[in-house]
């Protein structure tokens, strides 16, 4: 059993995009990000072992992608692309987001969405409560999918303070609205190796 | 005549420690939003005072995608509030007349009980600002633990030719709240104030 952070809050932001450059969508496309705000262990003292942010990700791969996905209101089937996201208040260090986003919260991601062959694409950065963070999406299975290079837009006015720290998952259910430029079609995957 | 939706948003924040301190039940706090094109760009018309049945058909949409996005019955809601931002080739009357004509009749057939006026902010703005959303208890205005807000942004909305519509539910006061105060036990909750 993972350890569990002490979540403080949890934000999710949704949209259903039903038109694009007023062009309606045949499906509307949605679009779900979910934040978890928690407190650092780390913050204010340098230690060489990250493990508790290690298992801390564990639980909110699982966690967040079941939130997310249930607030898309679809399976996890039809999930397309995902993305993943870590804001390290200011007390912190860089390299805290990285552990709480790379070795263990992409696991749990892949195996809810019973696929993700593709590396799950990520940003992170230390910052100050308010920042603004653009989590970037791929598809799923192959990373040349152009047609699904695409970001969702997230901010929390009071996260994260000095010593907690923001994860974010996302996810979406198709292409870019109105996806128009040459791309390697999903069906059209050969190799399954996550690029192509 | 019906709104032209380019999208409909949901944000969440579910509040589980305030201070340190856990709270017994965890804070909701929902922002339904759509995104429309604004109805009043390159109109003659000037009276801009029988459009109710836009603001009505808005109201409904927004408060069932805010009910069904907390996953709660009308009978958890505690507080609400509504906000407008009008992209910036409208006027600040464009936003007032979809926010404050039939909005709230939707708002009150699904709270029957509420009795307080919805407060409200308006603006005209450009895409990806800020907009606080004022917050209070939906049965009496003066029920001062519930005297709050929620600050709601949508990346690339409003557009200039496009309206932004707003409304935030809760399912109670602010979090550790102790300013004194009517309290919601002692609320008579028939005239919207007391």
């Amino acid at each position: 059993m993972a350890i569990k952070p002490d979540i403080r809050k949890l934000v999710t932001f949704k949209e259903v995009i039903r038109t694009e450059g007023g062009v309606a969508l045949d499906v509307p496309l949605i679009k779900c990000a979910v934040a978890a705000v928690f407190k650092n262990p780390y913050a204010g003292v340098y230690s060489e072992d990250l493990s508790e942010l290690m298992e801390y990700g564990t639980y909110l791969g699982h966690y967040l992608t079941d939130m997310a996905v249930k607030a898309m209101g679809i399976s996890a089937e039809e999930v397309h692309s995902f993305g993943k996201g870590c804001a390290v208040g200011l007390d912190g260090e860089y390299e805290h987001a990285a552990a709480t986003l790379h070795p263990r919260l992409g696991a749990p991601m892949r195996k809810y969405l019973g696929a993700g062959k593709a590396i799950i694409p990520s940003v992170k950065k230390v910052a100050a409560a308010g920042c603004t963070m653009d989590v970037p999406l791929l598809y799923k299975d192959a990373m040349l999918i152009r047609s699904h290079y695409d970001a969702i837009t997230v901010r929390v006015l009071d996260a994260p303070r000095t010593d907690e720290i923001m994860a974010v998952v996302a996810f979406s259910s198709g292409p870019r609205a109105r996806a128009r430029i040459s791309s390697l079609k999903i069906e059209e995957i050969k190799t399954w190796n996550g690029m192509d | 005549m019906e709104p032209i939706i380019r999208k409909e948003n949901i944000i969440i924040d579910e509040l589980r420690i305030e201070n340190g301190k856990h709270l017994a039940v965890p804070l909701l706090k929902c922002a339904a939003i759509a995104i429309i094109e604004n109805p009043f760009i390159g109109e003659e018309e000037q009276d801009l005072s029988t459009y109710g049945v836009l603001g009505k058909q808005l109201g409904r949409l927004l408060m069932e995608n805010a009910l069904r996005a907390l996953r709660i019955s009308p009978e958890d809601v505690q507080s609400y509030g509504k906000a407008v931002v009008t992209g910036l080739n409208g006027e600040m009357e464009h936003g007032a007349a979809l926010l404050h004509q039939g909005f709230d009749d939707s708002i009150r057939e699904i709270l029957p009980l509420s009795k307080s006026i919805v407060p409200s902010a308006e603006k005209v703005a450009p895409a990806g600002c800020t907009i606080d959303v004022p917050l209070h208890h939906y049965k009496a205005m003066k029920i001062r633990s519930h005297y709050d807000g929620m600050e709601v942004f949508v990346q690339d909305a409003p557009r200039a030719n496009e309206i932004m519509i707003v409304l935030s539910l809760t399912t109670g006061g602010r979090p550790l709240s102790r300013v004194g105060g009517l309290e919601y036990k002692d609320a008579i909750g028939q005239d919207g104030v007391n």
